[in-house]
C-alpha cells in the first residue's frame, strides 16, 4: 500500500495548515482539479478549529501535530513524511489560497534540469503583487542579507512556494529552521550546503482569507530574530549525490 | 565585614543548602541543577566561615566596599546557573518538537493499519474479529 518504490516517481504537495478553515477547501479542490495524481498532505499544525478534519473531508492525508509548532516544525513533519514513504518530490504550498495550482509545473520543470529546490517568486517578473512600503524595506534589508550569506541572488526570499528533490527532501527532514521566517534560512541553509537552488517567477494571488503573521510589532520581533538565527546559519557540506541521476 | 555580618550569612546560607538538598532528596529537583546551586552555597560558605577572606579579597582587586565583592560572586553565579537553564530549556525544547511531530506521523500510520484491518475483516467475510 505504500510501497516506497511506488512513490519515487510521485510528487507529494506538503500543505502547513493552521486555522485554515476558511480557504483550505477551495486550496484542496483546486489541487485536485489542477494535479489529480498528486499525492497531498496537510500538517495540521495544532489548529484550534476542524482544519484537520476538513482536510480528510476533502481527500488529503492529514499529519495532525498535538500543538502548534510554527510553520517550521509543520513542514519539517512534511519533509519527514515525504522521506518516511519515499517520495522522489515534493512541492510545499500554503493553504491560504494565495498560491496558484496552475503554476506547479512551472516550479517542478527546473528540477528535470538538476536543481535541487526551486522557488516561486512574486518579484521575478511575471504578475504584480504588492506589499506595504515598511515591509517591502524590511524585505529589502533581509533580501540582501540573504545575497550575502547565500551567495546567490533571490527575489522573493520569504515565497512559500516552492519545490524540492529527494536530496533536498532528505537534508530537511532532519535539519530544517524551526524559527519563524524558516523560508529565509532554509534558502541560505541550501545554498550554503551546496544544493542547486533556482527561482521561478510566478504568479500569486492576495491572500483570500486565513491572516497574515505580520503585525508591525510582532513582526519587528521576528525581523530580529530571523537576522540572529541568519548570521548563525551553519556551513553544511552536502552528501554526496545519490547514484541516480 | 562584621562578625554579625558573617553568622547571619552562614546561618542564611546553611538554610539555603539544606532546603537545596531537602529538594533533591525529594526527587523534586535533579541532582544535575542541585549541583550549582550547590556550589554557589559552598561559595558562600567558605566567605562566612573565613572572616578576613572576603575582605583580603576586595582589597586585592581594588574594590573599597567588601560586601560588593560578595554580590559580583553571587551574581556571577546566578548569570551561570540562568545560561544553563536556557541551553537546557533549547534542549529540552527541541525534543518535545521531535516528539511531537513524530506523534503526528505515527498517529497517521496508526490510523491508516486500523483502516487496513477493517478492510481486511471485511473482506474475509463475516468472521468477528474476537478471537
Amino acid at each position: 500500500m505504500h510501497d516506497r518504490a511506488d512513490n519515487q516517481e510521485k510528487v507529494l504537495v506538503i500543505i502547513p495548515a493552521f486555522n485554515e478553515h476558511e480557504t483550505l477547501p477551495s486550496t484542496l479542490a483546486e489541487l485536485q482539479r489542477t494535479v489529480p495524481d498528486f499525492d497531498v498532505v496537510v500538517v495540521d499544525d495544532g489548529s484550534k478549529d476542524d482544519t484537520a478534519d476538513l482536510a480528510e473531508a476533502n481527500g488529503a492525508i492529514c499529519l495532525r501535530l498535538p500543538f502548534n509548532l510554527g510553520i517550521g516544525g509543520a513542514l519539517r513533519t512534511g519533509f519527514r513524511f515525504a522521506v518516511e514513504r519515499g517520495y522522489g518530490r515534493a512541492i510545499q504550498f500554503d493553504a491560504d489560497g494565495q498560491h496558484d495550482a496552475s503554476q506547479i509545473s512551472a516550479i517542478l520543470a527546473p528540477l528535470d534540469n538538476g536543481a535541487d529546490m526551486v522557488i516561486g517568486s512574486r518579484f521575478a517578473g511575471v504578475g504584480d503583487y504588492h506589499v506595504g512600503r515598511s515591509r517591502g524595506v524590511a524585505m529589502g534589508i533581509l533580501r540582501w542579507s540573504i545575497q550575502h550569506l547565500a551567495g546567490q541572488k533571490f527575489t522573493d526570499t520569504s515565497s512559500g512556494f516552492r519545490s524540492f528533490d529527494a536530496d533536498m527532501l532528505a537534508m530537511f527532514a532532519t535539519d530544517y529552521p524551526i524559527e519563524y521566517m524558516d523560508s529565509a534560512e532554509a534558502l541560505v541553509l541550501a545554498c550554503r550546503a551546496g544544493f542547486d537552488v533556482r527561482e521561478v517567477p510566478v504568479t500569486m494571488r492576495e491572500r483570500a482569507g486565513g491572516q497574515a503573521s505580520n503585525r508591525s510589532f510582532r513582526l519587528v520581533y521576528h525581523y530580529l530574530r530571523v537576522l540572529v538565527s541568519l548570521a548563525n546559519t551553519p556551513r553544511r557540506t552536502r552528501a554526496p549525490k545519490a547514484a541516480t541521476s | 565585614m562584621s562578625l554579625r555580618a558573617h553568622i547571619a550569612l552562614a546561618i542564611l546560607v546553611t538554610l539555603a543548602i539544606i532546603g537545596i538538598v531537602v529538594l533533591v532528596r525529594r526527587r523534586h529537583l535533579k541532582a544535575k541543577y542541585s549541583l550549582l546551586w550547590l556550589s554557589l552555597g559552598a561559595v558562600m560558605v567558605v566567605i562566612a566561615a573565613v572572616p578576613g577572606l572576603l575582605d583580603w579579597t576586595a582589597e586585592r582587586l581594588g574594590i573599597w566596599y567588601q560586601p560588593t565583592l560578595l554580590i559580583l560572586l553571587g551574581l556571577a553565579l546566578l548569570l551561570l546557573i540562568v545560561v544553563h537553564f536556557s541551553y537546557e530549556l533549547t534542549r529540552s525544547e527541541n525534543r518535545t518538537r521531535e516528539l511531537a511531530e513524530q506523534l503526528a506521523l505515527l498517529r497517521l500510520r496508526v490510523t491508516e493499519l486500523q483502516q487496513q484491518i477493517d478492510a481486511d475483516d471485511n473482506e474475509t467475510g463475516s468472521d468477528s474479529p474476537s478471537a
